[in-house]
């Protein structure tokens, strides 16, 4: 449940207005947009937003989707995505390749021709007791 | 009259320069009538033969009769989109609709719907059908979803669009039921990314997904996506055996390609109803299907491909008490560097399906024991091992769900009779059940009617529901051996030679075996309450034993032996059996022949349709 309330409170952060564009590369997802106290906390808005659903499952977060706040820059949709998929994430990368570490790759508009590379640079800066911030840490200096 | 005044004018200036009045009326009085603006606006027919929306979100409608007069909602809608042309932003699939099929609307620039629109980027769209899930009554019968397939990405970022009830925190169980049965919630649409449902379904709750592929235009993907804008944030109400998932995706799906998929035989619908319907009515609209397996799944196909050697390393890795990348190294070390990485491959499948239904401990342990894993994974080359992978038959070739039954009888007590059941759903353990959870029975409302000679008349059973659960694993992994469980309430006869009915409950709960991919053969605990003690007692326990083999899919047969002891009258017992087949394989009709014991022998041989 920790899993998918993260993924709610990800969700909800995307509609914070808190930046302007032109910081978006400055920011630390984890600790600007909600993506930390999503792991660590269970707190009201997690709970307000996964309060979920009869026959879909566990999950339902309804939001249009925009692309004006900051927070929803290419790095933060990146580490959303890491932090929400870590396991596969770990996993893939450690198998040097998969259709998670290529989702992230994409996201962070990474060219097909570099992604061999990128992935390989991030193979030699983690490992098992890596945790998201810091994989995320270590994928944006593969890029 | 204010707003049809308005409405005449606007409708007299947009239309004068190419029809005389009384034509552009009559022109928006059969466009209201149309089914793509009742959809738009969903509008249902009441017995009276009237119009009511499902809908009524006062700011949903332009006319303060929008909800029960599509006229009328047509006319304030032109005059809104004349007079506002920000308005068409809000409604989109209405502005489409109306260019179309009344008039020429004034140009105007939706930068927010513009933007959503060119960040879906669908050029295609998928119905999937998520298995069912036996640890949440609201999922036991399956999910439907719409996923919008941008090709020039990876599908992991998808969009997706859900329908699903909404209810507060911490709802008791009963209102929780109650609620969602008969409408005491709303549904809403809701978007999220297909990675998340991925984590939900694949990750989290163990559940297959089947990627329905469809060929829809790219004009009516944009209708479709235009009309799931007009309805963010728009409630409806929610009802578990109607106006649920299944529904509301069917009648999008008519919305945008003005066919209907509803399956109109069953006053019900569920998410298997509609794939169903589709292939079955509709075969053009499926392009493709696509399997994405659970990671239980994922787990048991890589398992099965394992060499014996690879299996044997894997199970010694997996049962060392401590693990670290070191001692795993030595534990790998008579493999190859691919048969390494098979063997760890297939053991992330195993830690992601256990870390969802171990204890915390457990999975506290197990997580270390993954670090090491991972660790040895980073030490190898990089690449993925290599598996086949697996295209089990999709859902909608499984036997349909509702079943009607004529049945020949024998029975010692009361002789020769006929019998009739009805099933409003779902599939037992014989019946044909692809996509379903393997072993695994989930029967509603089954009642059976039995007549014998001379015209004598028995309501031998009602039941509400039945579960069975037997999660027969066959993989031999520590920790890949969940519990076998049965429930099952409702009214029947005491026992085969006593027509005398009672209230009961039945509970199972014990350890299942699968020697073989077709067969699982369990035994447990079972408790049988009843609500008269004509046989010795209220409460009645005792050991059960059974298995089930799918011997071809023309033939497949169970078995189950109890005897139990009355609690409150221990000198009392009773032994129970049955033996039950199915034979043909068809997904309308197959035919069973059951032996059944319970103080008396009873045989009967039945012929069931389903639909």
């Amino acid at each position: 449940m920790k899993k998918i309330a993260s993924i709610a409170l990800a969700v909800a952060a995307l509609s914070s207005n808190a930046f302007a564009q032109s910081e978006t590369d400055k920011i630390n997802p984890w600790k600007h947009c909600g993506i930390g106290a999503a792991i660590f906390d269970d707190n009201g808005t997690a709970a307000a937003i996964s309060n979920i659903i009869w026959d879909l499952g566990t999950t339902a977060i309804s939001s249009k989707i925009s692309s004006e706040d900051s927070c929803e820059g290419q790095r933060t949709k990146a580490a959303m995505f890491i932090q929400d998929n870590f396991d596969a994430v770990l996993e893939q990368t450690a198998m040097g390749e998969g259709e998670h570490v290529n989702a992230m790759l994409e996201i962070l508009e990474v060219n097909e021709e570099n992604k061999a590379d990128v992935v390989d640079a991030i193979r030699t800066s983690v490992d098992a007791q890596t945790q998201p911030e810091a994989y995320y840490n270590a994928v944006i200096a593969a890029i | 009259m204010e707003g049809i005044s308005r409405f005449l004018v606007v409708s007299i200036l947009l239309l004068s320069h190419a029809f005389p009045i009384a034509s552009a009326q009559s022109s928006v009085e059969a466009a209201a009538l149309q089914p793509q603006w009742l959809s738009l606006l969903h509008y249902e027919k009441t017995f009276l033969g009237d119009y009511t929306s499902a809908i009524d979100t006062p700011a949903f409608f332009f006319s303060p009769r929008g909800s029960i007069d599509p006229l009328a909602e047509l006319q304030a809608t032109i005059s809104s989109f004349v007079e506002k042309p920000d308005s068409q932003c809000t409604f989109p699939a209405r502005a489409m609709f109306v260019s179309e099929n009344v008039a020429t609307l004034p140009d105007v620039q939706c930068d927010a719907f513009n933007a959503f629109i060119s960040n879906i980027n669908a050029t295609g769209v998928s119905l999937v059908y998520a298995s069912g899930y036996l640890g949440n009554p609201a999922s036991m019968y399956g999910h439907v979803f719409l996923k919008f397939n941008n090709t020039s990405q990876s599908e992991l970022l998808d969009n997706t669009y859900n329908y699903g009830a909404r209810y507060p925190d911490n709802e008791n169980p009963i209102a929780y039921i109650l609620n969602g049965i008969f409408g005491g919630y709303n549904g809403y649409f809701a978007n999220q990314k297909y990675h998340h449902q991925t984590l939900t379904y694949n990750e989290s709750e163990l559940r297959d997904l089947w990627e329905y592929s469809l060929s829809l235009t790219s004009k009516e993907i944009s209708f479709l996506l235009a009309h799931l804008w007009e309805l963010e944030q728009i409630p409806m109400t929610y009802y578990f055996f109607k106006q649920n998932c299944a529904y509301q995706i069917a009648q999008l799906l008519s919305l945008a390609t003005s066919t209907s998929y509803m399956p109109n035989d069953k006053a019900w619908i569920m998410p298997f109803d509609i794939v169903a319907a589709i292939k079955k009515n509709h075969p053009s609209l499926i392009s493709t299907v696509k399997y994405h397996p659970s990671r239980q799944e994922a787990l048991y196909t890589k398992f099965a491909q394992l060499t014996e050697k690879e299996k044997a390393q894997l199970i010694v890795a997996l049962s060392a008490e401590e693990t670290t990348p070191k001692s795993l190294t030595q534990i790998l070390k008579p493999l190859n560097e691919e048969q390494m990485k098979r063997v760890i491959d297939t053991a992330f499948d195993y830690f992601s399906y256990l870390s969802q239904s171990q204890s915390e401990n457990d999975v506290s342990v197990m997580l270390q024991q993954r670090k090491a894993f991972v660790d040895v994974r980073f030490d190898l080359p990089p690449g993925n091992s290599r598996f086949k992978p697996l295209t089990p038959a999709p859902p909608d070739t499984a036997q349909d769900t509702t079943l009607l039954q004529v049945s020949m009888i024998y029975n010692n007590y009361p002789g020769t009779g006929v019998g009739v059941r009805f099933r409003a759903n779902y599939y037992d353990l014989l019946t044909i059940n692809p996509a379903r959870i393997p072993f695994s029975e989930l029967s509603t409302f089954d009642i059976r009617l039995n007549i014998f000679e001379g015209a004598k008349r028995n309501l031998a059973e009602l039941t509400a529901l039945r579960i069975t659960n037997l999660n027969a694993a066959n993989t031999g992994l520590p920790g890949d051996n969940k519990m076998a469980w049965k429930f099952a309430g409702g009214y029947r006869d005491l026992s085969v030679n006593n027509d005398n009915g009672a209230l009961y409950i039945d509970g199972l709960l014990g350890k299942s075996y699968s020697p073989a991919f077709d067969i699982a053969l369990y035994g447990g605990l079972s408790s049988t309450a009843t609500s008269k003690n004509n046989l010795g007692g209220y409460l009645a326990v005792g050991a059960e034993f059974g298995g089930v083999f799918k011997i071809s899919p023309h033939h497949a047969m169970s078995f189950s032996v109890g005897h139990q002891r009355y609690v409150n009258a221990p000198n009392q017992k009773r032994t129970y059996a049955t033996w039950e087949q199915r034979f043909l394989n068809n997904q309308q009709y197959d035919v069973r022949a059951l032996l059944r014991y319970d103080e008396e022998f009873e045989y009967s041989v039945s012929l069931s349709y389903y639909f």
